[in-house]
């Protein structure tokens, strides 16, 4: 009975779709958003200059989900026994290149998420990265000392700073005539210091997410029922 | 039909597979081939940032994550005290049929009588397969449903003896008891059965008492596999499949 009701809710997808694609939408699209950005923002990447200011309230929400999820993951696998450790590949030449794979992978965020604004990229795809480098240390050293260091860095209070510094942002970047006032730092397009707070905002809510991946990673492979 | 509505179509049938996919890892590499596919769709449709962070949280972090936690939970580790090849084969198939309807992989460790109690203190192992019968009590472990019949056999008479179908090495206080340094105690059928038969002089019984069952230990703080286990235990009993492995492996 369940499957045949997931099979029928499929194919009505699949008919509905079917449908809407051969259906023409005209796009409504006023092309007004690369003279904007150039104006009054001074990202070269469009989609910055749009969740990281015109639409910052969108981020922000985002952000907080993002918290409110790390927090539900950890507040319940608390409840949840702890059990051994990740094993470590014994071949000490995969451990070695694991590491330089590992450090690559964190620079490699660190990169995409500072240069959000000069190019496809940003905060969320770049603290993405940088857990994923994490994951990738954890496999080369085993997880007794991640998770070490993970316990003596009190991730969730760091994570969760990093929201108030939105929120600042947020409230004050568009007080006229304050630190962050429209205007402020609009740049030159293309050159690294532009696009306003895209900075701030970029290395902030990346690191905010690259803590928040660790710290999912760190319960999930913590606890042993967790998945 | 344009390219990119066609891999749409790709999706719901990767997602749909993924509901009758029993496997855990099959499982997250149909949802990375999910992913691949809103990456090539994101990317056709000229959306590079979407397409980089899909790649970045759905390809790498999620898949990578469930990767790694999901190779170091996938195992039931197992203390193994040998009594007797008919029972112990029993046990292990068991073990092996339970792990392969659940998706682990079954680790054993074999130990003895005496050492079996230190190593699931120690928290290396979570189930005891030592034919211990499920009467046994101990701090540390909760007994399993019985999958096997037994009997117990009494000897030197006093009702309150100490029991053998736990952790003590039966042989070592079968000397004990020939050389009169106890005065009674009591065993399971099945240990009884395999000194006689490994040739030791072993002394008539007493009394025996039926309605005992073999069963395994779990360790105490892991309810949840304690009831799978039981509720596993049921199943094969109701379909007839631990009765086969019964008349296979057991004389």
């Amino acid at each position: 009975m369940r499957k045949i009701s997931i099979i029928v809710a499929i194919t009505s997808l699949v008919i509905i779709l079917t449908i809407a694609s051969f259906t023409k939408f005209t796009p409504h699209n006023v092309n007004h958003y690369p003279l904007t950005t150039e104006l009054y923002d001074g990202s070269a990447n469009i989609v910055s200059a749009i969740y990281l200011d015109f639409r910052l309230y969108d981020t922000l929400f985002e952000v907080l989900i993002f918290s409110v999820a790390i927090t539900g993951v950890s507040f319940y696998s608390k409840r949840v026994k702890e059990s051994g450790s990740i094993s470590v590949d014994k071949s000490p030449l995969i451990r070695f290149e694991l590491i330089l794979l590992g450090f690559l992978t964190l620079t490699w965020g660190i990169y995409t998420a500072i240069t959000g604004h000069l190019q496809p990229g940003g905060a969320f795809s770049g603290g993405a990265i940088s857990a994923s480098g994490i994951i990738v240390l954890t496999m080369a050293v085993g997880s007794e000392k991640i998770h070490a260091m993970t316990e003596r860095l009190e991730l969730e209070w760091i994570e969760n700073f990093v929201l108030f510094v939105v929120v600042a942002y947020a409230i004050f970047a568009n007080v006229n005539g304050g630190f962050f006032a429209p205007g402020f730092q609009v740049g030159k397009m293309g050159q690294f210091f532009s696009g306003r707070g895209a900075l701030l905002l970029n290395s902030s809510v990346g690191f905010k997410v690259f803590v928040g991946g660790w710290a999912i990673f760190y319960e999930f492979s913590k606890r042993k029922e967790s998945v | 039909m344009a390219f990119t509505e066609t891999l749409i179509f790709v999706i719901i049938g990767l997602s749909a597979s993924i509901l009758f996919t029993k496997g855990r890892i099959s499982v997250v590499l149909a949802y990375g081939a999910i992913s691949v596919i809103a990456v090539v769709i994101f990317s056709l449709y000229a959306a590079p940032d979407v397409a980089l962070a899909e790649a970045s949280i759905g390809l790498v972090f999620t898949v990578f994550l469930y990767m790694v936690v999901l190779q170091h939970r996938g195992k039931l580790w197992v203390t193994m005290v040998k009594i007797d090849r008919s029972i112990d084969e029993l046990e292990l198939e068991i073990l092996s049929l339970y792990c392969k309807a659940h998706d682990l992989e079954l680790k054993v460790i074999e130990s003895t009588p005496n050492e079996a109690l230190k190593i699931l203190k120690e928290g290396k192992t979570e189930i005891v397969a030592a034919a211990l019968v499920s009467t046994h009590k101990n701090d540390h472990v909760k007994m399993t449903d019985g999958f096997l019949e037994t009997k117990i056999l009494y000897f030197g008479g006093d009702e309150k003896s100490s029991f053998l179908g736990g952790f003590n090495s039966f042989l070592e206080t079968l000397e004990a008891f020939k050389s009169g340094k106890i005065k009674h105690f009591k065993v399971d059928l099945i240990r009884y059965l395999h000194s006689s038969l490994e040739g030791h002089s072993v002394p008539t019984p007493k009394r025996e008492e039926n309605g005992f069952f073999y069963s395994f230990a779990v360790i105490n703080d892991e309810p949840e596999l304690l009831n799978s286990f039981n509720e596993y235990l049921k199943k094969i009993k109701e379909s007839g499949k631990l009765q086969e492995m019964v008349e296979r492996h057991i004389r």
